[in-house]
């Protein structure tokens, strides 16, 4: 159980500082969660806070009992975690195995006949058994993420943390990282921190919305989706004119009969054949983010 | 519990913190070849140990705890700060000795010594109390600049004022105990033991202090 009580945290001092995370109140349970936000929503800090790497500027985080605002609750947390950040930097002249390896002693994993089992469980988990003799440099983008996910399992951690996992992956190998991540989040915590709505939807049964700093939602991805109900059209158009005045553009399709536009706002007029639509989680999140007068980059 | 691994410290460390002490010692080997027998034999040998040795060690423990590419996923383990620097500065140490010790091999070999510097163990201290205060130094003004070259800088910088003023810093009665190559260039001072201790707590000064800078994870990532 992670427990996240008042949690701000500002870089900086005084005129040139950035509040990046501003109250935040969570409990997350074991199984899937699924942080979703727009770029700068803080949802980094906060994986490295939970990660013990940043350091609350207020708040209380407490993960399995253990308080992360002290050296040795910070520790105890490390030693159950597995991380993947972002940006992940890996050892270019490195092998698979031995990268993996290396964490591993980094993660305490002393018995050499234990570790060894540990690292080609993990290489095998994802799929790298036979390329883990291979250096890399030599690995593509989808390879290294997965080198990544590797090390962060290869201490069998209680807490995964994984942030922006399936940015730059091929269509093939983000259904396979989301699918591993279901498996693993079978028998731990596993915190996805994603700006990919379809990530989300396809693995978590509960979620939180970040914008600004602040949890602009926390629920279920069908709760998200529902609070989209009734803001939500598809309209056809063969004029030139774009159907936006006050509505975001969700999606729009070229058609042989004109232009098709999938439109989320308040309410919609001077467009009579308007069909109300079903909303998805993608127009859920959208209509929350317009809500919450959040800029939404869409089309 | 045991998280060094010497031979992931060595594979995981830029080889060109390798290729980068060794063409110096190339250098002043050559120098040294070349002006054998001339004045400049002996200084060409005292400034490589004294006063070039430093000069490197100092630039490469600026990049040892921040020039790592996966400094993240590092600071994600419950490895301690202490032992994140020990292992590369470590490292850093027992390649300027090799250098040092294979230089004085060398020098003795094509017909130089260092009496003027003393016994064996003065001719030790000569680099290694200097090597010692500019890796520290480097290193803190790595943490404290949030850069490794910011570090690199400043040691350059430090070691050149110090080496322009050396002379002047060897009679002042206080910039006298700061004075780095007193070892190596003025051997017999009468306060070279106290400018050796001076140095060598500066050093520990230096490590403590990033040791702590260090633990502030979040200015580094």
């Amino acid at each position: 159980m992670i427990e996240i009580v008042n949690l701000s945290k500002t870089y900086g001092k005084g005129g040139r500082s950035v509040q990046a995370l501003n109250g935040i109140d969570l409990k997350i349970k074991s199984g899937m969660f699924g942080l979703l936000g727009p770029n700068g929503a803080g949802k980094t800090t906060l994986m490295r806070i939970l990660a013990g790497i940043v350091n609350p500027s207020k708040g209380v985080v407490s993960i399995g009992g253990h308080d992360l605002s002290t050296e040795a609750g910070k520790k105890a947390v490390k030693t159950m975690l597995g991380y993947l950040p972002q940006e992940l930097g890996l050892y270019p002249e490195l092998t698979a195995y031995q990268f993996v390896d290396y964490m591993a002693i980094l993660k305490g994993i002393d018995n050499p006949p234990q570790r060894k089992l540990q690292v080609e469980k993990t290489l095998e988990m994802v799929g790298l058994s036979e390329a883990s003799g291979r250096k890399l440099k030599s690995f593509s983008g989808g390879m290294k993420r997965r080198v990544g996910i590797a090390q962060a399992l290869v201490n069998n951690p209680q807490l995964l943390i994984v942030d922006e996992p399936t940015a730059g992956l091929d269509p093939e190998e983000r259904i396979r990282f989301r699918n591993l991540l279901v498996n693993l989040a079978a028998e731990r915590t596993v915190i996805l921190s994603t700006h990919i709505v379809e990530d989300i939807g396809q693995t978590c049964t509960d979620l939180a919305v970040l914008g600004h700093g602040k949890v602009l939602f926390r629920g279920s991805p069908s709760e998200l989706t529902t609070a989209a109900s009734g803001h939500v059209w598809t309209v056809t158009t063969k004029a030139l004119e774009k159907p936006d005045h006050g509505l975001t553009i969700v999606s729009m399709l070229h058609l042989a009969e004109g232009t098709q536009y999938r439109l989320v706002g308040e309410a919609i007029s001077g467009f009579p054949n308007a069909q109300p639509t079903t909303p998805g989680l993608e127009d859920g999140y959208i209509w929350l983010m317009k809500n919450a007068g959040q800029v939404v980059e869409v089309g | 519990m045991n998280r060094f691994s010497f031979r992931y410290s060595v594979l995981t460390f830029h080889t060109d913190q390798l290729w980068f002490p060794l063409a110096f010692w190339a250098l002043f080997a050559i120098i040294c070849a070349i002006v054998k027998g001339d004045s400049a034999f002996a200084n060409a040998a005292r400034g490589y140990i004294g006063v070039v040795i430093p000069l490197i060690a100092g630039i490469m423990s600026a990049y040892a705890g921040l020039d790592d590419p996966a400094l993240e996923l590092r600071f994600a383990t419950p490895l301690t700060p202490v032992r994140m620097l020990a292992e590369r500065l470590g490292l850093i140490l027992a390649v300027q000795t090799i250098c040092a010790l294979a230089f004085e091999a060398y020098y003795l070999a094509i017909g130089g010594n260092f009496i003027i510097l003393g016994n064996f163990w003065d001719v030790q201290l000569a680099w290694l109390i200097p090597t010692i205060a500019l890796m520290g130094f480097g290193l803190v003004m790595a943490m404290l600049t949030t850069k490794a070259v910011g570090g690199s800088l400043f040691t350059a910088v430090i070691w050149l004022l110090v080496f322009i003023a050396r002379s002047a810093m060897a009679i002042d009665p206080v910039w006298r105990y700061v004075m780095i190559y007193m070892g190596a260039l003025i051997p017999d001072s009468p306060v070279l033991r106290a400018n050796q201790l001076t140095l060598f707590l500066l050093a520990l000064f230096f490590f403590a202090a990033s040791c702590a800078l260090y633990q502030r994870q979040e200015r580094y990532i």
